[in-house]
């Protein structure tokens, strides 16, 4: 695995214009993703991971806008603006970020691909899955229509589709979900982008068939040596597929670190809580910790700390300050974290009073209620 | 099963739908008041004379006979004699159906052609001034009766500006002598078009609306699948997005649309024809109904259902061409 960095995203905000006011949906996220290498994007429905991801692709639909922020891949910028505004506020792309004609013809497809949640729902059904796949590597590659068709029907085999000939000129309803899943993934692959994006690709299908999906893009990705992000709310598969890992809450990027420093070293409370949620087969418990209350409005986000409404550890500072990411760990390897527990804050987090977070023992009050009304 | 035999199954389960229609029509022409004879031989025809017409015409036996004896004949191809024209109610049909088929050919080519590029253009700009502008236009369309536009067209071009023929329909295959002022079969086929401008615009407003409105929302609605989302991704232009992804998708909802329209531009065809003096299907029907010509009421009728039966049939083999998920093949 090479070190240098393929794609970074420092402080990318994209925003979605309402007539209730503007949602921020992705708050100034930063992260990097090296060649050959697997970064997780984690958080619950509605973290803002999914725009965060189209951000990338710049396909933010209206009334969604990229508002702030840099994104460079592979020596390109896709995002970039100047530092001043204009008369009206709106930021101003520099001149160096790719035109959306750019984006189309020399970024998506042939330099990203992505691979969507729902395998029933990404293919075209009017038209055979080899014509798809064909008309793609036709696009992108450049080829003559008798040397794609090949292609596709290799890259059909290469996924683990049996009877790939037979198989390419049937249609995506007579195929299964893992097998449309497989097509996708060659559709991903055909055109040897250096960067898939993977949008909860298992999400839709069974355990068993997700496992065999997770192995196979295990399998590819080493020998294309192919980037990944990884978007899921599924920490098994996090820990399955994933070299390093950023936890997002609400349009914020909340922890950042490898893989095993994630499940071993846990910084920060959302990640914790993340964890405690769904059963581990390295760890025994009497009962899982589910999160207490819903992910707020990223309309009107709580004040200081995001996750504060929700937090088992909040303090008063938490509500009055907000933490960035920051440096956390021991110093060897790196971690970063969102959090005014740790030392590299100094924000007074444990002179501050614990604050009542409202959620976590509503139902304590409930029973305490009902049993002072009952005497 | 093929789509043929599934085409034949089909045409046989149109026997007893039009055996319905022919029932009801049986029944509703016998429960009106009068009859054909007094309306043919008027108010001061002797009692000898009517009795000898209605033996003449077999309207002395009772409606039960009269009803097995039509079905038999229709069985064998007669749809019997028409009391009013005094000639076989098919010569009739024939004579008037070519100028009926040219009308709704003409109306739908029209709704079609404005309609789809609309809906497609509107969807694709959707809620921007070109989208409200068609929305606005489709509303107006479908709430505003076909007789209505006829007769302010009438109004418009065929009087105050005068440059429109408002007053029946040219068939391309008229005698070159029959039509005013035209030395060549070219100007007759010009007289054609210009006499079907307003006839076309008044009856294909409904439907080129109606299918403007269901292009529009079934465009918006595959415009946001999924797959559109990843051929965006993989760097497909939008304008082949929209004509290769995008459009053989949205037509399924298109088609029934259209198939139903047909439907219900017959009944249009009717005021249509009033309106403008063409002597088609519709006014056939209006005369019949005015005559009580029994026999014609009853073949214009069981014409109109079978074109019915025809219309849905053809859309149900369309949706099998378009959509690779439809297949009659297996169906029992």
């Amino acid at each position: 695995m090479s070190d240098d960095t393929l794609l970074e995203v420092r402080n990318l905000q994209t925003q979605f214009d309402t007539d209730e006011g503007a949602v921020r949906a992705v708050d100034g996220i930063s992260f990097d993703v090296k060649r050959g290498e697997i970064v997780g994007l984690v958080g619950e429905s509605g973290a803002g991971k999914s725009v965060a991801t189209a951000s990338i692709l710049r396909l933010v639909d209206s009334p969604g806008r990229i508002v702030g922020g840099e994104v460079t891949f592979d020596g390109k910028t896709i995002v970039g603006f100047e530092d001043e505004p204009d008369a009206r506020g709106n930021p101003v792309p520099r001149d160096d970020m790719l035109s959306d004609e750019e984006m189309r013809t020399d970024v998506r497809g042939q330099e990203m691909a992505i691979i969507l949640q729902d395998p029933m729902e990404s293919l075209n059904p009017v038209f055979t899955v080899g014509t798809q796949l064909k008309e793609i590597i036709q696009l992108n590659r450049d080829l003559p229509s008798k040397e794609a068709k090949a292609l596709a029907v290799e890259m059909l085999r290469e996924v683990g589709i049996p009877n790939a000939e037979g198989r390419f000129g049937e249609y995506p309803h007579e195929f299964s979900g893992g097998m449309r899943q497989r097509v996708l993934i060659a559709m991903a692959l055909a055109c040897e982008p250096s960067l898939i994006i993977a949008d909860e690709p298992t999400t839709a299908l069974d355990v068993t068939v997700e496992g065999q999906i997770l192995n196979l893009v295990s399998d590819l990705q080493e020998r294309y040596d192919t980037s990944f992000i990884w978007v899921t709310h599924d920490l098994a598969v996090v820990a399955d597929i994933c070299d390093r890992v950023n936890v997002m809450y609400l349009g914020e990027i909340v922890e950042q670190a490898p893989v095993v420093e994630l499940f071993y070293e846990t910084k920060h409370p959302y990640t914790q809580a993340l964890l405690d949620s769904v059963p581990r087969p390295d760890q025994t418990v009497e009962e899982l910790v589910p999160i207490e209350g819903v992910m707020p409005e990223a309309i009107d986000p709580p004040s200081g700390c995001r996750f504060h409404t929700r937090c088992p550890e909040a303090r008063e500072v938490c509500r009055r300050h907000e933490p960035e990411l920051r440096e956390v760990g021991d110093g060897v390897t790196p971690h970063a974290g969102a959090c005014f527990r740790h030392e590299a804050f100094d924000a007074g987090y444990w002179e501050s009073d614990p604050i009542e977070t409202g959620v976590s023992n509503f139902g304590d009050q409930l029973l305490t209620e009902q049993e002072e009304a009952s005497q | 099963m093929s789509n043929l035999q599934y085409a034949l199954k089909r045409l046989l389960q149109a026997v007893p739908v039009l055996l319905g229609v022919t029932s009801i029509t049986f029944l509703l022409i016998n429960a009106m008041p009068g009859d054909p004879v007094e309306v043919l031989l008027g108010p001061t025809a002797s009692e000898e004379l009517i009795a000898a017409a209605t033996v003449k015409y077999g309207l002395d036996q009772p409606i039960h006979v009269r009803y097995v004896k039509y079905l038999i004949a229709v069985a064998q191809g007669d749809l019997g004699q028409s009391i009013h024209y005094g000639v076989p109610v098919t010569e009739k049909l024939m004579e008037r159906l070519p100028v009926t088929l040219l009308l709704l050919a003409s109306s739908f080519t029209f709704a079609v052609c404005v309609a789809i590029p609309l809906g497609i253009v509107s969807a694709k700009r959707r809620n921007r001034a070109t989208d409200q502008f068609s929305r606005v236009f489709s509303l107006i369309g479908v709430s505003t009766p076909n007789f209505w536009i006829g007769l302010v067209l009438i109004i418009v071009f065929g009087y105050h500006l005068d440059v429109l023929p408002s007053n029946g329909l040219v068939m391309p295959t008229d005698p070159v002598g029959d039509v005013a002022g035209a030395d060549s079969r070219l100007d007759v086929l010009v007289a054609t078009a210009q006499s079907l401008v307003m006839p076309t615009i008044a009856l294909g407003t409904l439907q080129m609306a109606a299918i403007t409105r269901i292009e529009r929302s079934s465009m918006l609605e595959v415009l946001g699948r999924d797959y559109i989302t990843l051929a965006r991704a993989f760097g497909f232009k939008e304008t082949t997005i929209l004509r290769r992804h995008a459009f053989r998708n949205a037509q399924l909802p298109v088609i029934t649309i259209i198939g139903l329209q047909l439907t219900s531009a017959l009944g249009g065809a009717v005021l249509t024809e009033t309106v403008f003096n063409i002597n088609g299907m519709g006014r056939l029907v209006i005369q019949a109904i005015r005559t009580q010509d029994y026999a014609l009421i009853m073949g214009t009728t069981l014409f109109f259902g079978f074109m019915f039966v025809i219309g849905t049939l053809v859309v149900d083999l369309l949706y099998a061409v378009l959509d690779p998920r439809v297949s009659y093949e297996g169906d029992v």
